[in-house]
């Protein structure tokens, strides 16, 4: 099959490239931050606290003179480490407890779902501020505990796909022909689900994003002096009149990487669900 | 300090005209305080007014036995009395007692109580609370935090309605400014032995009455009209807003919600008394920072090391980076230039010193310099500030610290009880004033302050002589020894001495200061119509 | 009917005691202990051992989960540890804050998106619809903390019309209460309302080109009779849904917003108790926040339930 740039449908796909190039983006920064970063994120002077935007800092100067673009891209790091392993966290966890559930059906399902139920009853940000306080603040502590709280929407998204997976009559037949479990689950249905699941995870990576800048901004997440948006955000509060940049700046790379992964999650949306079309 | 004996004793004399307390460029900020302060005397008192003042903790208790915590202590101030109290100055002068006699050895000392003091439901004071007072915070089982305060008290006699010996075990240099301490405020016999309860309800003999108190909100008082020292206090009553935030705590200090504060941040501070219906005080107090490195733990046992990287710190910007200036930098003994026993010794260079901390490095044994960690409680501001400056100090010479930050509750126990750091800072804050309270904790054996496990015979040695001596001078001459001994030691690395900063209306007059952070002198000052 | 109102009501009780178990064992092993954040640097063994005991501290969980259970149940919500008075009194005064927060932001982000979701859905396919929800998904990425510094800092710093935090009850001084509560309601209901706006027009797209509707064109009523009478009333019912969903989420998002204007209510508090380490505080006020959710859940369940008795199913947004 020959595919060309110019049959390429990019009009039904363009929301997932404006998502993608942004996010493609921030990924560079975050990967080849030690390149492209002016200074150290680290590096500070004193003398040279609080300045605004200027030639020698494009972004202005923090409240220990480090400067702030090296610092917002430094922080991309942290932001997408946490992102990727916490949707990963809850996407792994949450696909087999959907799985097991809607595969084993009864007892287990039964169990499950209400405990899923459960978790998913506590409001996000105060589950994941609960369970931060409970682990200890540190950034994979931060990973886990908003990959914990994932795991509920992971699992129900995956238990009704496998539900309708199980529906078809392939999924008889292999256990007809005596097919174990594990191949069943590999084989027949993962593959089967995968869609939904990765328009909920784009979901989940900016809400990723989101939750672990606030956790930062309570003082939850990533300690100072490391950089992260969110504690940078939270530094910048105390000199919102002197240097409003610092407030600013970290907001609008949240704001970016968010938004970046909510294009990307609603193309896919768009992309794999022609009846959603609008 | 022991004083003349029969005679009324006024210690009271402003002696914040003679001292040159602050260091370079900052001393013109004072002039306005200053003057400020001169003026005051020809101005006639105005009775009146609310003065509500902004703070950021809530008190953990208002019974002065079981009040472990600072604002615990601004409370307890404002409702009771003390036997002696703080000047401005921080020298003890005699409160609720109107005279005393020491005897010549040190081990006893007898209050004559002044006559028609009443607690605010109307008791009269008489030595029998006092006794009951010292019996109560003595008892094995009374969870009072600074029974060390009262440890060498043998024996507390209420000779006659008037008078209290106390009998000592053993020479006790710091005992007046022991009896200034607000745990040791006067709390009602009869009130406590009919179940009361001081921290639901506290009542004291104090220039306020409590009212209410709302949880992280307010607490409120009226003046107490039978206030001993007549005319006083001024105010009508007073608020203390309790505000958690600094940022939102600021905000009302600027928005006139309230019209005094000392806990204004030290980024501010210049905003604030730029503001105009605001003034502001700074004042040179005992608000220590210092780095702690762990004697346990190789290389931080070595001497040479730890004078090392005291030598390589530049601690001027720290004081410019995390204080924004209104800090003294710490150059030689702890013991800061107002308090008489200040050793005017010069070892460190403001900006550090390189080449001499890297020598000594080599001298130690570390040419290369070294990996370690400096453990920082991330709950705190001026920490956290301030590790990034150190670390960069220390790298400087070759030592590789890298930060780690911890929330207060988790840095307590796991960092700081049981001694897991090799490096942390840390800062103390003196509520005495007296100098034995400024090292004997901290730099002592054994004690549970000194986390950094530091311990030398002739260290607690000139430690304790220096509490237990009976004259100032003798006194002064241990701390010199005690002072010049930690340097060389260096058990502990000074970094600077933060100041007061205290912000308060314009129309507040006749507000003095004191160097130990309280607020004992509200009951002095008044709000102009 | 009847049998549906028991079942919920009974999930609802069983989740809630659930919830709390769950929370009452994940706040207890909280590292750090609350003896030393109560009563300092200076504290001595002998003090922390003291205030454990007194508190009870040093028992087993399901001991101290039975005793908290109890109590909780009588009314009593325990004793701070961090300033000795008791919890209930104070939880119930910041109540009424958070509610009255919750409930601003909720009416800000609906009356954004419904009006909104209504015109894209009207000119579906057109320029206007294209840019809403263009602006829709831009106001979505926007995070609430960074617009509530935003507005801050042009608000209260710049333009000095409004004050940067605090709370004054609204029979107080309505004006001074509306005047603190406007930002933190902005902040919350604007990113809110980005995602209402896209459920408000999906739904009235769905319900525009249902065959009901082409009848009632076909019949030739006017255009906007039909949107206002037959498209609005169906399309309310699934947005409803979704937004009486995202109400509950809005009691969680409070403990940010909450925190940032000083706002004495609820969500705060969880923040204090936290850092306090300061066990009944934080037990009380995050099962407080956890019982608003469950009860806007069960309100949407019934409701649900008894307004559409085919029970579409569907996944909770």
């Amino acid at each position: 099959m020959n595919l060309s740039l110019r049959d390429f449908d990019w009009h039904r796909w363009r929301l997932v490239i404006l998502g993608g190039a942004i996010i493609a983006s921030i990924l560079l920064c975050a990967i080849f931050a030690p390149w492209i970063a002016p200074y150290s994120p680290y590096d500070l002077d004193v003398v040279a606290m609080l300045q605004s935007p200027s030639g020698a800092h494009l972004l202005g100067t923090d409240e220990l003179g480090r400067d702030l673009l090296s610092r917002t891209i430094y922080a991309a790091r942290i932001s997408m480490q946490v992102a990727f392993i916490a949707a990963g966290v809850g996407l792994v966890f949450g696909t087999l407890i959907g799985v097991a559930a809607a595969y084993f059906g009864g007892l287990v399902d039964l169990v499950l779902m209400r405990f899923m139920e459960l978790l998913f009853s506590f409001p996000a940000i105060l589950l994941a501020v609960v369970l931060m306080a409970s682990l200890g603040t540190s950034i994979l502590n931060a990973m886990i505990a908003i990959g914990i709280v994932f795991i509920p929407g992971f699992s129900r998204l995956a238990r009704a796909a496998t539900e309708v997976v199980l529906r078809e009559q392939y999924v008889e037949s292999a256990r007809a022909i005596g097919m174990s479990h594990g191949r069943i689950v590999f084989v027949e249905i993962l593959p089967n689900i995968l869609a939904p699941l990765l328009v909920e995870a784009a979901v989940a990576f900016s809400y990723a994003i989101l939750l672990e800048s606030a956790l930062s901004f309570l003082g939850l997440g990533a300690q100072p002096p490391e950089p992260s948006w969110g504690n940078m955000l939270n530094t910048g509060r105390g000199f919102m009149a002197q240097a409003p940049w610092l407030s600013i700046v970290p907001g609008a790379a949240i704001f970016l990487s968010v938004l970046g992964f909510n294009l990307i999650g609603d193309g896919l949306r768009d992309v794999l669900d022609p009846h959603m079309k609008e | 300090m022991a004083t003349a004996t029969g005679q009324r004793l006024n210690m009271r004399k402003s002696t914040l005209g003679r001292r040159a307390f602050l260091v370079s460029g900052t001393a013109m900020a004072m002039l306005p305080a200053m003057g400020f302060q001169l003026r005051a005397q020809d101005m006639t008192p105005v009775d009146g007014g609310i003065l509500r003042l902004a703070f950021s903790a809530d008190p953990a208790g208002m019974d002065p036995a079981l009040g472990p915590s600072g604002m615990s202590h601004v409370v307890i101030e404002q409702i009771y009395s003390t036997l002696m109290s703080l000047d401005p100055d921080a020298q003890p002068y005699p409160d609720l007692a109107e005279s005393f006699e020491v005897s010549g050895d040190g081990m006893q000392y007898t209050f004559m109580l002044r006559k028609g003091v009443k607690f605010h439901n109307g008791d009269d004071l008489t030595a029998d609370d006092v006794k009951f007072t010292f019996d109560r915070l003595r008892a094995p089982d009374s969870g009072y935090a600074y029974d060390s305060q009262v440890a060498t008290i043998k024996d507390v006699t209420a000779v006659d309605p008037h008078t209290v010996r106390f009998d000592l075990t053993a020479p006790t240099g710091p005992f007046l400014t022991y009896m200034a301490f607000p745990g040791s405020s006067i709390v009602p016999k009869k009130l406590l032995e009919g179940g009361h309860d001081l921290n639901a309800q506290p009542i004291g003999s104090g220039p306020f009455k409590f009212i209410s108190y709302q949880p992280r909100s307010m607490i409120t008082f009226e003046k107490n009209a039978e206030f001993y020292e007549a005319g006083k206090p001024h105010f009508d009553g007073i608020e203390m807003h309790l505000i958690a935030d600094v940022t939102a705590l600021t905000n009302a200090v600027l928005s006139g919600t309230v019209n005094f504060s000392n806990e204004i941040p030290p980024k501010d501070w210049q905003m604030v008394i730029a503001t105009p219906g605001l003034s502001g005080q700074t004042l040179e107090g005992s608000r220590f920072y210092w780095l702690l490195p762990n004697h346990d733990r190789a290389p931080m046992d070595n001497q040479k090391v730890r004078q090392a990287i005291a030598y390589a710190i530049d601690r001027t910007a720290i004081v410019a980076g995390t204080f924004f200036g209104q800090a003294t930098p710490i150059l030689g003994g702890v013991i800061p230039e107002w308090n008489w026993a200040y050793a005017n010794l010069d070892y460190f260079a403001p900006r550090g010193d390189v080449e001499k901390a890297k020598a000594l490095l080599a001298e130690a044994g570390f040419p290369d310099g070294f990996e370690t960690s400096l453990t920082m409680a991330s709950s705190f501001p001026a920490m956290v500030s301030m590790a990034p400056i150190i670390q960069a100090n220390l790298a400087a010479i070759g030592i590789k610290a890298t930060i780690d930050t911890m929330e207060i509750p988790r840095y307590w126990d796991e960092i700081w009880a049981p001694s897991k750091f090799d490096m942390t800072a840390m800062y103390w804050v003196s509520p005495l004033a007296d100098p034995d309270d400024f090292v004997y904790n901290n730099y002592h054996s054994g004690t549970a302050l000194n986390v950094q496990k530091s311990s030398d015979a002739a260290m607690d040695e000139i430690l304790v002589k220096a509490k237990s001596g009976t004259s100032q001078e003798a006194r002064k001459q241990d701390y010199l020894e005690q002072q010049e001994m930690s340097l060389e030691q260096m058990p502990i690395v000074p970094l600077v001495n933060a100041w007061l900063l205290i912000a308060h209306t314009d129309k507040l007059k006749n507000y003095k200061p004191m160097r130990s952070g309280f607020l004992k002198t509200i009951k002095d000052a008044w709000l102009e119509a | 009917m009847g049998r549906l109102i028991a079942t919920r009501l009974a999930a609802f009780v069983l989740t809630l005691f659930a919830a709390s178990v769950v929370l009452f064992v994940t706040i207890s092993v909280l590292p750090g202990s609350a003896a030393k954040s109560a009563l300092g640097m200076e504290a001595t063994p002998q003090a922390i051992a003291r205030f454990e005991a007194q508190r009870g501290l040093d028992r087993p969980l399901v001991v101290q989960y039975g005793e908290w259970l109890t109590k909780t149940l009588s009314g009593d919500f325990g004793i701070s540890f961090q300033n000795s008075v008791p919890v209930g009194p104070e939880l119930v005064k910041r109540i009424p804050v958070t509610l009255e927060l919750a409930t601003l932001a909720f009416l800000i982000a609906n009356l954004v998106a419904i009006p909104l979701g209504i015109l894209a859905a009207a000119r579906h396919t057109k320029r206007s619809d294209k840019t809403t929800t263009f602006a829709a998904t831009l106001l979505g990425a926007v995070p609430n903390f960074w617009l509530a510094t935003l507005l801050i800092m042009v608000f209260s710093l710049n333009l000095r019309w409004l004050p940067p935090g605090g709370f004054t009850p609204f029979f107080q001084d309505p004006i001074q209460n509306l005047k603190q509560m406007i930002m933190p309601a902005l902040s919350l209901g604007l990113v809110s309302s980005a995602l209402l706006i896209r459920i408000m027009r999906a739904s009235m797209i769905e319900v525009l080109s249902s065959d009901y509707i082409r009848t009632a064109h076909a019949k030739g009523a006017a255009e906007t009779i039909v949107i206002r009478r037959h498209a609005l009333r169906n399309s309310l019912i699934p947005y409803m849904n979704v937004a009486a969903v995202e109400f509950g989420f809005l009691f969680g998002s409070a403990v940010v917003i909450e925190d940032i204007f000083r706002l004495p209510g609820v969500g705060s508090l969880v923040l204090v108790g936290i850092i306090n380490r300061d066990f009944p505080v934080l037990l009380a006020s995050a099962l407080t926040i956890t019982v608003f959710v469950l009860i806007v859940n069960l309100i949407v369940d019934l409701a649900v339930g008894l307004l559409d008795p085919r029970r579409i199913t569907g996944s909770r947004a």
